[in-house]
């Protein structure tokens, strides 16, 4: 069953930066896909386009079976919820918890009024507390997450995309801040907590090693375009060099 | 040097000499009359020492708390009509670019009003007093606000407002959790800024009669009682050194 598919998407920046040319893609249940590409190469745009972050100009996004384009901005905050996404600079509120930090994950599930007082339900607290466990960071809810270190905050991201219980998760180059052995480290908790709910994996990577040691399916692009969609084995050196230089 | 940029630059020289000569004609600038004038400067402050301190508790601490008051509520006023008129400027949360760019604009040809002009305007309307000088204030401080505002709005990071419309979160939820605790700290410093500022224009206010510590240091320099007026002196210096000091603690706290 197929939870993505992408049918000649395109997507351009105003006035003309063309991120995305028709790119066809399929993703099943389950898989772990890395998308490789050199910086500008469109991974981010992608990523983006799949939980209707960014309204491609062209061509059709069907995510968890429904078709982007035909959703109200409500029925998209819906899908959104079940495509937890993850981001390079971690994307976190510095000044807040570890907890609050990831209980907006649960945010899309929550009405919005309690929600603006910082009131969770329990249900969803105890949810958080479960995930920030999971990751490896149980005694820390209540630390400022700008007073933990890269790997740390990043753990925190991972929760934070965890806690919306997504079918689908979406990592945009989760590890590029980190050292090798913190990005390998982060990478594989994100691997094993992800196949523990059955989540499929899209993640966008630096590191050709990694994805080809850690993921199914590797995808290329070079300049909005797909270049390459196989089997990780099947990414030889050769493609490499097609792809980055 | 080339010669191309050499005389460039003696054209500019020229002319902004010439504009001091111009200036310091007009202004009738003398320094037989500033020699002499230091006379009576050591004069006056011969007779300001020592500083009356017996009014401290009768007449400087009413008016003292008065003018304190004054710049609180000015300032408050200010914040929360500058919130707001802050989101509706910023181009980051506007909800159209015209909107955004209308209210930058009034808000700049408010901006070139002075607040002593403002708090005339109201004595006009409210009558004389510290009202009116705090409705100046106010709104001086509102047009300030509201533009500082927006400029913290524009620059926040995009990343946790991305995150929190990436996880489903509705437009109130982004605005809560993304952009208040990044903007919280600024909106904070800023108007701490405004609230030193406004403590300031109200020592001024009191020339147009708005009452507090400013109008009672004109009161004693018109009736020459110098050894009053170096007791007003010390009170404002010092209440500005702890406004100041106070602020910088905030400040180095929240941010
Ligand atoms: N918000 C934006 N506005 C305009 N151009 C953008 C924007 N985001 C990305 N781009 C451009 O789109 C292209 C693809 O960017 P991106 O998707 O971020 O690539 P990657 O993630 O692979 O580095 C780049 O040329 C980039 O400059
Ligand atoms: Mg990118």
């Amino acid at each position: 069953m197929s939870v993505i598919v992408l049918r000649n998407l395109s997507h351009c920046y105003p006035p003309n930066r063309v991120a995305l040319s028709n790119i066809n893609l399929q993703v099943e249940k389950g898989e772990r896909v890395a998308l490789l590409g050199r910086s500008g190469s469109g991974k981010s745009t992608l990523l983006r386009c799949i939980n209707g972050l960014v309204t491609p100009t062209g061509g059709s996004a069907i995510v968890l079976d429904r078709e982007l384009r035909d959703l109200s901005e409500r029925e998209k905050r819906d899908l959104r919820r079940r495509a937890g996404m993850i981001f390079q600079d971690y994307a976190l509120i510095d000044r807040l918890d570890v907890l609050t930090n990831v209980l907006v994950g649960r945010l899309g599930y929550l009405s919005t009024l309690p929600t603006l007082f910082r009131l969770f339900p329990k249900d969803d607290i105890e949810k958080a507390k479960g995930v920030i466990n999971d990751v490896g960071l149980a005694g820390y809810e209540r630390t400022q997450v700008r007073r933990l270190s890269g790997g740390q905050r990043q753990r925190v991201g991972i929760a934070r995309a965890l806690v919306q219980e997504p079918e689908i998760i979406l990592a945009d180059e989760p590890t590029a801040n980190l050292d090798i052995r913190t990005a390998d480290e982060a990478l594989q908790l994100l691997i094993q907590l992800s196949e523990q709910r059955h989540a499929t994996l899209v993640l966008s990577l630096m590191d050709v090693r990694a994805a080809r040691q850690f993921c199914h399916r590797i995808v290329a692009l070079r300049e909005a375009h797909l270049v390459f969609n196989g089997p990780a084995e099947t990414f030889s050196d050769e493609v490499m060099e097609k792809i980055y230089y | 040097m080339s010669l191309l940029r050499f005389w460039p630059r003696m054209l500019i020289a020229t002319v902004l000499i010439g504009l001091l000569v111009w200036s310091v004609n007009g202004i009738q600038f003398s320094t037989s009359e500033l020699i002499s004038g230091m006379h009576s400067a050591v004069s006056y402050m011969k007779q300001m020492v020592p500083p009356d301190l017996s009014i401290l508790g009768s007449q400087v601490w009413p008016s003292l708390l008065l003018t304190i008051q004054m710049a609180y509520v000015g300032t408050v006023i200010g914040f929360v009509l500058a919130l707001p008129f802050g989101f509706l400027a910023a181009r980051s949360t506007a909800f159209n670019p015209i909107v955004s760019s209308s209210i930058k604009i009034a808000l700049n040809v408010a901006r070139a009003v002075p607040t002593i002009i403002y708090a005339i305007l109201f004595v006009e309307i409210v009558g004389l007093g510290p009202f009116p000088g705090a409705l100046g204030i106010g709104v001086a401080s509102f047009v300030m606000l509201a533009k500082l505002f927006a400029e913290a709005l524009e620059s926040l990071q995009p990343g946790p407002i991305e995150a929190v419309k990436a996880a489903g979160g509705s437009t109130l939820q982004v605005f809560a959790y993304g952009m208040w605790p990044q903007a919280l700290p600024q909106f904070i410093s800023v108007t701490l800024y405004a609230w030193e500022l406004n403590l300031a224009a109200s020592f001024v206010l009191g020339i147009v009669g708005a009452g507090g510590i400013g109008q009672d240091l004109l009161q004693s320099i018109h009736y020459f009682q110098w050894r009053i007026v170096s007791t007003y002196m010390i009170v404002i210096v010092l209440l500005v050194l702890i406004a100041d000091a106070t602020s910088y603690q905030i400040r180095k706290r929240v941010s």
